[in-house]
């Protein structure tokens, strides 16, 4: 539903109405392309884009839509989930890579805009878990091997509630 | 003055028209709005709405009858803020937004009891109706608050007047302040006003402050209803809002009011059992005053607003801040250096002398 931009006031709108504000929003709905993942010459222009719609546009306009009542406060953060593909490479990760790394230079930009006017951004890798995702993108991955989504959403927690993180 | 007619008019194309009161004279500058940041001075106090819209226009069916309905939410019932449970509303027929409300087909009959059915699981009982005309009444919506909540957003879109070319989205009636969905119709005033321009205004020592004020309807297109706007609006200082309102009046500075929902919500707040002392409380409120040119203003010296129809409650108001014939004079120099009229339009910037403390 972060794809459509006539959905995001609905989401933002339900929350503020039952919250007042916002101290914390977190952009963790992702989207990893058609599975199994293509090389890029074999991704379609469709799927791409709507990689980036769910992996960016969505971001930016849910954050855009709860950023006012941050502002106004003066306080607030802003995490965005993040991965090592935005960092490294890797083959047939193309369009998910793609946005990731947009979403990271997002995180950055917005952080160099507003960082005076109290609100923080952030962008954090859980690491890999043991999440429908995975094993959409890596079947053959060793379950055992791979965090519990719980616990990593707790240390991104404790990791943001400290001070100077950026 | 011609209306603003589109949605997607530039923000930069705004203008801007000051009016400066002093000694009895006024002054009549015109600059690109983006100028706001030259007019205003250090030390002002600029008040906003932090209200978002919520969608409050509804399209359905009258179940006894099984006819067409359009149901616009007028004013909350109850006095808690973000309340969606019960209203009171204003009802058409068959039809929409590009019909003049004064046009509207009448909607069906109603009566106590008949219940009401908009899509999505949105249901609503009326519970008496309010007006001669059949056209106002109160209603009631069924489900808790946070399932109420999210069939409004999936039923309802943002209420809209005839003199725009395309439907409004949601994304259409925000400021760039929305926070809490409690407004009915977008406090349109901050409309031009951009971060860029806030951010600068701070550089500049022009301090900004909230308040949070449900904007009800603001024309039902029925002359016996339209004699009672603006309704009874809910609104909510916090306290560190009451408290630079409070210094700056006291310190002879300057309180700008983005809008007449500002405006209303300040000056209802220093009413405390009919008699107004000139000290704003902070907390909730529901705003009950009517703002005629003999209103003697006790908080506000400064208004930003846009430019509305003549006769509308909204200038009434301004002829608070303005002697009628200036404020005519005023309109027809705006209309014929082509500016705008209505929400999406130009804006205006009435200034005049703080008063002192009484």
């Amino acid at each position: 539903m972060f794809q459509k931009k006539e959905d995001i006031y609905r989401i933002s709108g339900e929350a503020l109405a039952q919250l007042g504000s916002v101290d914390l929003l977190i952009n963790n709905a992702s989207y990893l392309g058609a599975t199994p993942l293509r090389l890029l010459a074999d991704t379609d222009c469709e799927d791409f884009a709507q990689v980036l719609e769910t992996n960016v546009l969505g971001p930016f306009r849910l954050t855009k839509a709860i950023l006012p009542s941050m502002l106004l406060q003066k306080h607030g953060t802003v995490l965005n989930i993040s991965s090592d593909a935005a960092i490294n490479p890797y083959p047939k990760w193309g369009a998910y890579g793609t946005s990731k790394a947009a979403l990271a230079h997002l995180t950055r930009i917005w952080s160099e805009e507003l960082r005076e006017h109290g609100v923080r951004f952030v962008a954090l890798d859980p690491g890999d878990m043991n999440t429908p995702m995975h094993a959409a993108a890596i079947p053959d991955s060793d379950p055992t091997q791979l965090s519990d989504p719980h616990t990593a959403a707790l240390r991104l927690l404790d990791l943001i509630s400290k001070e100077g993180v950026s | 003055m011609t209306a603003a007619a589109s949605k997607t008019r530039a923000r930069s194309e705004t203008k801007l028209l000051v009016a400066t009161s002093r000694e009895g004279s006024t002054e009549l500058t015109h600059l690109p709005f983006k100028s706001l940041p030259l007019i205003l001075r250090r030390g002002d106090l600029l008040v906003i709405n932090d209200a978002a819209t919520l969608p409050a226009s509804f399209s359905g069916s009258h179940l006894r009858t099984g006819l067409a309905i359009e149901m616009r939410l007028a004013s909350s019932r109850l006095e808690e803020l973000a309340e969606p449970i019960r209203w009171n509303a204003i009802f058409f027929g068959r039809g929409n937004w590009r019909t003049p409300t004064e046009l509207r087909s009448p909607p069906p009959e109603l009566q106590s009891g008949d219940e009401l059915e908009f899509g999505h699981g949105l249901r609503a009982k009326v519970r008496r109706v309010l007006s001669q005309s059949g056209r106002m009444a109160e209603i009631e919506f069924e489900g808790e608050p946070s399932v109420l909540w999210h069939r409004m957003y999936l039923a309802g879109r943002p209420v809209q007047y005839s003199h725009l070319r395309e439907d409004l989205d949601l994304w259409d009636v925000q400021t760039v302040f929305s926070g809490p969905p409690v407004s009915l119709e977008a406090p349109s005033a901050a409309f031009p006003l951009s971060w860029e321009i806030v951010f600068e205004l701070e550089r500049k020592g022009i301090q900004m402050v909230r308040l949070t004020h449900a904007a009800g309807l603001s024309a039902t297109g029925d002359p016996e209803i339209d004699a009672e706007l603006p309704f009874p609006e809910r609104y909510w200082i916090p306290d560190e809002t009451a408290e630079a309102v409070n210094q700056a009046r006291g310190e002879g500075r300057r309180v700008i009011a983005v809008g007449t929902t500002v405006t209303r919500a300040l000056e209802s707040a220093v009413h405390c059992n009919g008699v107004a002392d000139g000290t704003v409380r902070p907390g909730p409120g529901i705003a009950t005053l009517k703002m005629t040119p003999s209103f003697q203003r006790q908080v506000v010296s400064g208004i930003l607003s846009g430019f509305h129809d003549s006769g509308a409650s909204h200038l009434q108001m301004l002829g608070s801040f303005m002697e009628p014939a200036t404020l005519a004079q005023a309109y027809r120099e705006a209309e014929e250096q082509g500016y705008l009229a209505h929400e999406f339009g130009d804006s205006c910037l009435i200034l005049t002398q703080p008063r002192g403390r009484f």
